[in-house]
């Protein structure tokens, strides 16, 4: 073992990658982790293998080992992922400190930065005879830093500081099993993690379908991005790959409960249109100055979003769309109830016993082609208004034709 | 503000269960407790550190160490931690767990504190339309009772709406509660009494439930047999990207091929979800190829034929 590895880790950023890389991909070698030295690939497999192990397979492919986490999000009652946020490293000082604090402020105390240090000598250090001792000015570094986490309050008595704890919510057996569901299904759940894990263990009741576990990681950026919103700020954005932090307004979080990916929209300068950025690709966010303009873009988003289909706009113009589709309502009911229940905005609207018209205003035509090609089967015409789009939709489905109908074409052909 | 904190991580959790047992350790007791509740390594970094370097723990006698804390540990919550408890407070689904007055007793524990963020700040643009009525009383009447069963591990006796007007009652043992975000829907993953057969009820079909006595088996896996979906996915316009992120919800396996700009991909999907998951293939067009089974293949060929006779 070489001897400057450490399990833990200091900076979330780094591992973040990596996690995301393994689970998503599964299929990279060594090789493929060029941003960084193979040094620290290894060091960094190695942490995950040891937060992840039940998670982790290794498989030669061709040429080399690749590492995959290998999660069942149906089978799992908690996000295994959660344990990459619990790898932080720390100081002796820290651990120590930590939990004497915790010990000496008892709910209804309080103690001069003087008192504390005198405690911690007559009843802590009192058991050890190495010399090891605390020394003012870090004593008082970390009580401000509990202070600053609303962990310990700070207030004045004539001419001392006191502190004092901050009393902790009791959670009741109900409130305790609603934070168990909301850390996974909420946003942010890691920090519903964080509330739980200090309780009595609880059995699991429940699962998830349609889970992404890979959002923790992005939870961060999720953070920073909704205090921004709720300060009303702008932030200053840093996307993996670019060195330069591009100015940006967010007025909202876009989240795909389909295809897993989860947006911030704002805008870049006053004046622009509404621009989307993955959360996934969002390095990190700092806080900037006030918006002036922020409650305004933010209606003006709402008006926007009426029209919208998916997380973007491939153009500014709204478009009505209307796809004559053929379904015998008697037999093919749930078809109808599957164009409703995921079809936004549009409507359906009944021509005969075996014709229907789905029926949508929207920016997004390109946006709706995932939706329209789960209609493959059922699509009589389409009216766009614009036959290059039109064109270009059925000459997929003529390449999907020749995918499963053309002897030997695969989908590198075409 | 640092969601990446150390005194929520797994080294303090450990070190706390070890100082919370009020009693002197051996060795081999503490290496058990971080067997069970550290990283897989830890036992070669965090043990000689507690032991030796960090001033929690005192030998006792030969070989027995005991912890230095005087009095009971008592949960330690940040503002991060609070706010968040005050912003899920106001999701409608938290009716689901808490009375309305225990709701508003714990907004006054939290007058002090903000919410991370209003419910209107994050939008699900892709939600399904029919979702639970979580605000409804009956609804919220039948999850508790619900949960309690699962809680308390008893029998439920469920009515429940199959079709229109058509009804199904029966004892059902209760193994999980499901949610899906995508359709915005609880289910009860459950096993008829009688003959322990695997049930899947839309909760908000459930009718009328009453909670029965203790079950008095153990209950098999909840699990359907799983079909493994063989693709290929072609890296135009990110494609790989996408598919890979869109199917993380399936257990899954991605393989590079002969072809540079090709990936396999394999998705592990339930029987049941097999339609689901056509559509989903399908969503992708040309740039996403079935290649296996050959039930499947054959579901996308049969409505690609149907729309080519359109």
């Amino acid at each position: 073992m070489a001897k400057s590895f450490n399990e833990l880790i200091k900076n979330f950023a780094v591992i973040r990658n990596y996690v995301r890389e393994f689970y998503v991909y599964g299929f990279k070698q060594r090789e493929d982790f060029t941003a960084k030295s193979g040094r620290s690939y290894d060091n960094e497999r190695r942490r995950i293998e040891s937060y992840l192990r039940e998670y982790v397979e290794v498989e030669q492919q061709r040429n080399g080992k690749a590492l995959r986490l290998f999660i069942d999000p149906n089978e799992v009652t908690e996000n295994p992922m959660f344990a990459v946020w619990q790898a932080k490293s720390f100081t002796k000082n820290d651990i120590f400190l930590h939990f004497v604090l915790m010990d000496i402020f008892k709910e209804g105390e309080a103690y001069s930065v003087n008192q504390v240090l005198a405690r911690i000598d007559a009843d802590y250090l009192v058991y050890f005879q190495d010399g090891f001792m605390v020394e003012a000015l870090t004593l008082r570094k970390k009580l401000a830093e509990y202070v600053e986490l609303a962990v310990l309050r700070r207030e004045t008595r004539g001419r001392e500081i006191y502190f004092s704890r901050v009393a902790s919510v009791r959670l009741s057996g109900r409130a305790l099993r609603a934070v168990q569901f909301f850390k996974e299904m909420a946003p942010l759940g890691v920090l519903g993690h964080y509330l739980l894990q200090q309780e009595d263990a609880m059995d699991a009741v429940f699962s998830y379908k349609h889970y992404f576990v890979m959002h923790t990681l992005e939870e961060q950026v999720c953070l920073d991005l909704l205090l921004a919103m709720r300060e009303e700020r702008w932030v200053m954005l840093t996307r993996f790959g670019r060195e330069r932090a591009m100015r940006f307004m967010p007025v909202k979080v876009l989240v795909s409960g389909q295809s897993g990916r989860r947006y911030v929209v704002g805008k870049s300068k006053a004046g622009q249109f509404f621009a989307f950025h993955r959360l996934d690709q969002i390095e990190r966010v700092e806080m900037a100055e006030v918006a002036t303009d922020f409650v305004m873009e933010k209606e003006h988003f709402d008006e926007v979003r009426k029209f919208m289909w998916s997380a973007g706009f491939d153009r500014r113009v709204v478009h009505q769309l209307r796809v004559t589709l053929v379904i015998d309502e008697i037999r093919e009911a749930y078809m109808l109830d599957r164009i409703r229940m995921e079809g936004r905005h549009g409507t359906l609207v009944r021509l005969t016993s075996k014709r229907f018209v789905f029926e949508i205003a929207t920016y997004d035509l390109n946006g709706m082609k995932p939706f329209l090609r789960t209609l493959v089967g059922r699509i009589e015409s389409l009216d766009s208004g614009d036959p290059a789009w039109e064109r270009q939709f059925y000459a997929e489905i003529a390449d999907m034709y020749r995918l499963y109908f053309e002897e030997g074409t695969t989908v590198g052909d075409i | 503000m640092e969601i990446f904190n150390e005194i929520y991580g797994t080294y303090y959790r450990v070190v706390q269960e070890i100082l919370a047992q009020k009693r002197g350790l051996t060795r081999q007791e503490m290496t058990e407790i971080v067997r069970e509740r550290g990283f897989d390594e830890s036992g070669l970094h965090l043990l000689p550190q507690l032991m030796d370097q960090w001033h929690l723990m005192v030998e006792q006698d030969a070989g027995v160490y005991a912890g230095i804390l005087k009095r009971d540990w008592m949960p330690v919550q940040g503002i991060l931690e609070k706010r968040w408890l005050k912003t899920v407070l106001r999701d409608p689904r938290m009716g689901l767990f808490l009375t309305d007055d225990e709701i508003a007793g714990f907004e006054r524990d939290l007058g002090a504190y903000d919410v991370l963020f209003d419910v209107d700040t994050i939008w699900c643009f892709d939600q399904f339309r029919d979702g639970d009525a979580y605000l409804e009383p009956g609804y919220r009447a039948r999850f508790g009772l619900v949960l309690q069963g699962l809680e308390e591990k008893r029998e439920l006796e469920l009515e429940y709406q199959v079709r229109d007007g058509e009804r199904m009652t029966g004892t059902f043992l209760p193994f999980r509660l499901e949610f899906s975000q995508k359709n915005d829907k609880f289910r009860l993953l459950c096993f008829r009494k009688g003959d322990l057969k695997p049930f899947t009820l839309n909760l908000a079909k459930v009718v009328d439930v009453r909670v029965g006595t203790r079950m008095d088996v153990v209950l098999p896996e909840h699990k359907a047999e799983l079909v493994m979906v063989t693709c290929l996915v072609v890296d135009h316009r990110n494609a790989v990207d996408r598919a890979l992120i869109h199917f993380a919800d399936y257990k899954k396996k991605a393989f590079r091929t002969e072809r540079e700009n090709v990936f396999e991909l394999v998705i592990y999907c339930t029987r049941g979800d097999l339609t689901e998951l056509v559509i989903q293939i399908l969503s992708f067009g040309p740039m996403m190829q079935v290649l296996e089974p050959a039930s499947v293949v054959g579901e996308v060929k049969r409505r690609l034929e149907r729309q080519l006779q359109l």
